[in-house]
């Protein structure tokens, strides 16, 4: 889809589909939205810096897949809610403008009654939206305006939305409490969003109505003969009421005389109630009875200009503040900041393309050690130094000596750099020992048994066959070079190594902690 | 060109996969005090926009290094044919299963990935480490040594004396503290290793500090947002006007404090998302609300107006009332009528609203009273849950993925960290707060998260830089998820991450 149908779809369509994008999002891990959203902001990289027309297009994007029809609903519900808004308004405009300027022929319709309906009331109500569509900063600074306002704003007509859409089929009735961000009421660009929306179906409902008035003032004045006279029991001469038509008449009066009513007319279509209904200062004679019916194109021009063109420019405000609310609203919708920073950063990733590959460990059979058995008969031992541990043979001896009661009787090498023809030297010497001395054999407890050590440990005990006991003691060195404890940890894996060979001569011997 | 490649190569058990996890800040390696738990390369590509700027390769450890070095000496007598004897090695034994470890973690290298050879400094050195050090060098690919510093004790001289003899550059690396600096600093190291290299690891080190700007400023919005829904959190109960509120109190209480909890859980999950842990543990006393002020108690009926503004309703009605008695008088009252008819509207809405609670329609009050917890009023209350925030977003910014504990949050730091908030900033965030309180049914403008998310990015830089060198004082803990428990005290260092519990920490390949 190009970037024009973007500028077709209301943007209000967009912010509800925005919405319910963000709530399915809230399911997905940051990492796959941002390798979602990365390439579709790449996409738009010519967007760079609109960030209105990269949320839009993102959403197209987005719902490619799986269309939402939320929006689209929410913006045709508004649409049946305006049009019904409309026919109400002019229905009631049709009938207040037939009630009010119903005449039977005894009384002259009250040219001060249709002014104070259709001009006095209007005008007091426009105030009052005048008030609600003030700025809220601004009412902060006048003491007392806040809450008229919210009463206001609770008072409005548009308010009659919601309340209407209760009858509303489910779908059209989610929508549209989608669209006044009423499960997001808690955010205040809903909230500007929402009091434009309601003020701008007052408009629609206002201009519908003056429209109504008008086209039934129209009506009678087309199909019946209308006298017009003015009554007040205020002490108000013809001149006065003069000008104060002739003010009114401000707007029109210079390109539009004819709808000025004279001082004559004004003269001649006074009438007091005490006359019924007769006009005493009306000229006899049918031709000039005509005079009667001329405050129609005044009262037309009145209505036109105080009902009608307010509300047609309050509308205009109100949809121009709403497309503006809807524009901020979208960008500092909850969540689109968090699409923006998905889409316009370089998505960097670092983990792994593949599973790691774990050793089986399933099969392994551990084999218990036998009980420590060294052999008290056989006070000669054969240490076997495994990997270089940095201790002399004496230090071994007096170990040896004090934890297991053996002498040391030689200290052979193996598993050191120098090469494998060592161990096998080693193998054989211990395996050909005539008097067969305990075999012992000391590793570094730090360092991990490796495959290099069971391959010697196998070699060792086909050498000497599968009877001899083969005793392992990992050892521990301090920086001084003194045997201390070795680490918990370090036995464990030890421990747990030796056991997996399932060989039942092998003993498992760390030192104590008193031994070290 | 294709990307360069490092493989972390060593013995087993020397935290090869803790610098993995760390570079890679992946949270899938897996570290076992086990050896031989890795025995397949796992490849950590670095990429900008899918386009791979590096990548890691995690090897098994050496198992026969020894016998595989007496191998390949018995066929190359030349330093020359070094090479094709290892790639020879790698071609015969593949199929053998004789050494399954050397062949799959010299294939990478004989593919050209430089070699980052790591060793625990905090063992003594030994010489069957020799062997293996011998087979990288014959592989004849740039190499760096890794001292990676596992535990408290320290062999880094004899350590640093046997490298120097088979590697170019010698590094102390300790992958369960490294600062992202420090990280940063490895990465272009490696970039030394090739002259070639050195763009592309360069250009990763923007990115990557490019990337770690953006990841505190989208926490530092994600804090904005948990602030501001906490400060205007409100939880409210209509209640009947005879009843008596107190005993509802208590269960409003409650139902208000598990809410900003969770709330702050919340807050707390999408920090640790946002630095890719995933079901991070955490230990971290729970926020304390002082109750003073916090409860309110207003009016409420069917129609759903506020009392002011059933006030206003009255003053207006009143007003049109007195208009009517302007208008008789033509105008001679000076709009008095309307001045008082609006006052007595208001005053009798004002006496009248508490009555509208005792009138029943259909046996339904009309009215009633309506007990209501938040927002917090306390001006404390806003810092103590910037200050708890700010110091799990340090502490998660400055784990590394190598650690598997949890991640233990101390009070009395949560309470310093709000402390050392300075004065021009606090002067700020409270215009913002001030705001926020007053926002009606906690509906704020999004403008005020997006301020407060300044602010907080602003404090955020100087926070993490001085809460470094704070309070470091609780005790190890063992990890839920540790193979094995440690007791070990932690490194007293300058690097290190604040109050974190000590777990085990060590990690074989």
């Amino acid at each position: 889809m190009n970037s024009s149908n973007v500028a077709d779809r209301p943007i209000l369509a967009d912010l509800v589909d925005l919405s319910i994008q963000v709530d399915r999002d809230a399911a997905l891990n940051p990492p796959e939205l941002r390798r979602r959203d990365r390439p579709i902001g790449q996409k738009l990289a010519h967007l760079a810096g609109k960030p209105q027309g990269q949320l839009r297009q993102w959403l197209r994007e987005i719902s490619r897949d799986k269309p939402t029809q939320a929006g689209a609903t929410a913006v045709k519900t508004l649409h049946r809610m305006a049009l019904i808004l409309a026919a109400v308004g002019l229905i009631i405009g049709w009938g207040a403008a037939l009630a009010i300027f119903a005449y039977d022929g005894t009384r002259p319709v009250n040219v001060v009654n249709v002014l104070a309906a259709f001009v006095g009331v209007q005008l007091l109500l426009l105030l009052l939206t005048a008030i609600v569509a003030l700025p809220r900063n601004l009412l902060q600074r006048l003491p007392g305006a806040r809450p008229v306002q919210d009463l206001l704003g609770w008072l409005s007509p548009g308010r009659l939305v919601p309340a209407v859409a209760r009858y509303l089929p489910a779908e059209h009735r989610l929508a549209l409490e989608a669209a006044l961000g009423r499960h997001k009421a808690g955010h205040m660009a809903y909230g500007q969003v929402q009091k434009w929306l309601i003020l701008r179906f007052s408009q629609i409902l206002a201009i519908a109505f003056n429209i109504g008035a008008l086209a039934g003032c129209l009506y009678l004045v087309t199909v019946s003969d209308l006298a017009f006279g003015w009554s007040t029991t205020l002490t108000v001469d013809s001149q006065n009421f003069h000008s104060l038509i002739t003010q009114l008449a401000w707007p029109w009066r210079s390109w539009l005389p004819g709808a000025v009513p004279s001082i004559e007319v004004i003269d001649a279509t006074r009438y007091f109630r005490f006359d019924h209904g007769i006009l005493p200062n009306a000229p006899d004679g049918s031709a000039d009875v005509a005079t009667l019916g001329q405050w129609w194109p005044f009262l037309l021009m009145a209505i036109a200009c105080y009902g009608l063109l307010p509300r047609l420019g309050l509308f205009v405000l109100s949809q121009w503040r709403l497309d503006a609310a809807l524009k901020t609203a979208l960008v500092h919708a909850p969540g689109a900041l968090q699409i923006l920073d998905r889409m316009n950063r370089a998505l960097v990733e670092t983990a792994a393309t593949e599973p790691e590959v774990r050793m089986k460990s399933g099969a392994i059979q551990e084999v218990p050690f036998p009980a420590h058995s060294l052999d008290r008969n056989r006070p000669n031992a054969y240490l076997i130094n495994w990997a270089g541990i940095n201790a002399d043979e004496e230090q071994f001896d007096r170990l040896f000596k004090q934890t297991m009661g053996v002498a040391l009787e030689r200290m052979l090498h193996a598993g050191r750099m120098d090469s494998i023809d060592e161990d096998e030297r080693t193998i054989d010497e211990v395996a050909n020992a005539a008097h067969n001395p305990a075999i012992l054999v000391a590793v570094k407890s730090w360092e991990p048994p490796l495959l290099d050590f069971m391959d010697f440990l196998d070699s060792l005990r086909a050498a000497v066959g599968s009877e001899r006991l083969i005793t392992v003691t990992p050892i521990m060195l301090d920086q001084k070079r003194e045997f201390i404890p070795a680490d918990p940890d370090d036995l464990d894996v030890w421990k747990k190594r030796l056991q997996s060979r399932g060989d039942s001569r092998i003993d498992f011997l760390p030192l104590s902690a008193e031994a070290a | 060109m294709s990307a360069p490649a490092f493989a972390v190569v060593g013995h087993p058990n020397k935290g090869k996969s803790s610098i993995v996890a760390t570079l890679a800040q992946d949270n899938s390696v897996q570290i076992s005090p086990i050896p031989g738990t890795t025995v397949k390369c796992r490849h950590f590509p670095m990429k900008v926009d899918g386009e791979v700027q590096y990548i890691l390769v995690d090897t098994p450890g050496f198992q026969r290094a020894r016998q595989a070095l007496a191998w390949m000496r018995a066929r190359a007598s030349t330093a020359a044919e070094r090479v094709n004897v290892v790639r020879q090695f790698v071609e015969e034994h593949e199929q053998s299963g004789r050494f399954p470890d050397e062949c799959e973690l010299l294939k990478p290298l004989l593919d050209g990935a430089g070699i980052l050879y790591v060793i625990d400094g905090s063992r003594p050195y030994g010489e069957e480490y020799e062997a293996e050090m011998e087979i990288l060098r014959w592989t004849g690919q740039p190499s760096i040594a890794l001292i990676n510093m596992i535990r408290k004790d320290s062999y880094i001289d004899e350590w640093t004396a046997a490298l120097e003899q088979y590697f170019k550059i010698v590094r102390v690396f300790n992958a369960m503290t490294a600062e992202f600096q420090k990280r940063l600093e490895l990465l272009k190291a490696f970039g030394q290793l090739r002259e070639e290299w050195q763009a592309p690891l360069a250009r990763a080190v923007a990115t990557l500090e490019e990337d770690r700007r953006a990841r505190q400023r989208r926490s530092a919005l994600a804090i904005a947002e948990m602030l501001a829904e906490m400060i205007t959190l409100t939880v409210t109960k209509r209640i009947a006007s005879d009843e008596d509120p107190s005993t509802k109190e208590a269960d409003l209480a409650r139902d208000y404090r598990t809410k900003l909890r969770k709330r702050e859980q919340k807050g707390r999950r999408q920090i640790e998302k946002i630095y890719d842990y995933e079901n991070l543990q955490r230990e971290e006393a729970e926020i304390e609300v002082i109750e003073q002020d916090l409860f309110s108690l207003e009016s409420w009926n069917m129609w759903g107006l506020k009392k002011n503004q059933l006030i206003a309703t009255g003053a207006l009605s009143g007003a049109a009332l007195g208009s009517g008695f302007d208008l008789a008088v033509g105008g001679a009252s000076l709009l008095l009528g309307a001045a008082i008819g609006s006052v007595v509207g208001g005053t009798s809405a004002w006496f009248s609203y508490k009555r509208i609670g005792e009138v029943k329609i259909l046996g339904l009050p009309l009215g009633g009273q309506e007990l209501r917890v938040g927002p917090a009023r306390n001006l404390n209350f806003p810092y103590v849950v910037l200050g708890r925030a700010l110091y799990h977003h340090a502490a998660v910014m400055h784990r590394t993925h190598a650690q598997r504990d949890v991640l233990c949050l101390d009070t009395t730091a949560e309470d310093a960290s709000a402390r050392s908030i300075a004065e021009s900033q606090r002067k700020q965030l409270e215009r913002v707060f001030t705001r926020l309180r007053n926002s009606e049914n906690g509906s704020y403008e999004p403008v005020l998260v997006e301020r407060l998310a300044e602010i907080i990015d602003e404090i955020m830089i100087k926070f993490t830089q001085t809460m470094l060198t704070t309070s470091i004082t609780a005790p190890p803990r063992t990890s839920a998820t540790a193979n094995l428990p440690s007791d070990e005290p932690e490194r007293a260092d300058d690097q290190q991450p604040p109050r974190r519990a000590a777990g085990s920490q060590r990690s074989v390949d």
